[in-house]
């Protein structure tokens, strides 16, 4: 098999599976579990980007994914102190 | 086909897969280190140089920023369940 294809199907099967284990996978109902599982298609867009020799969409998109789970994980952090004051 | 493609092809199931089998935060941080490693192997493999050195550089921001949100979120959960009933009376 050639390394494009490899590449190729390797992005396509983290697509899937990460985005099934985001909707349907364990332990979904805790908002931190569910942003780490929500790494793993972010993960397999950036190995399509790859294959499609995209290399200055793949740098954008790995430097504004790092800047993402700075401001998600902010947000639920935030999201929960506030929860608990409204109970 | 030459080693470093296929090891990091296999780096990278083994993380997807390990990443949403888990259910520790800590277990599944450590999985998706091994996951971006096998990203890293396959954009050198293609050499892609300066992508590899942006993705090295902002690869551990990302797992700190993520290790720091998760002792921060278990400190807020465990005190909203330890004073989360008891001080809104004492406020009300």
């Amino acid at each position: 098999m050639d390394l494009i294809t490899l590449i190729m199907y390797l992005g396509y099967f983290l697509l899937v599976v990460g985005t099934i284990g985001v909707v349907f996978g364990p332990m979904t109902d805790d908002p931190f579990k569910r942003l780490l599982n929500i790494e793993v298609p972010s993960m397999g867009v950036a190995l399509i980007f790859l294959a499609y020799n995209e290399t200055l969409a793949l740098m954008t998109f790995l430097g504004v994914n790092a800047i993402l789970i700075l401001v998600l994980v902010r947000a639920i952090v935030i999201n929960t102190e506030l929860s608990e004051e409204q109970e | 086909m030459d080693i470093l493609p296929t090891v990091s092809a296999i780096c990278c199931v083994l993380g997807a897969i390990g990443v949403i089998v888990h259910t520790n935060p800590i277990n599944k941080i450590i999985m998706f280190a091994f996951l971006e490693s096998g990203l890293i192997g396959l954009i050198v493999s293609c050499y892609y140089l300066d992508v590899a050195i942006v993705s090295s550089i902002l690869e551990p921001i990302g797992t700190v920023v993520l290790l720091l949100g998760l002792m921060k979120y278990e400190v807020v959960k465990k005190s909203k369940k330890k004073y989360g009933r008891k001080l809104p009376i004492l406020t009300k």
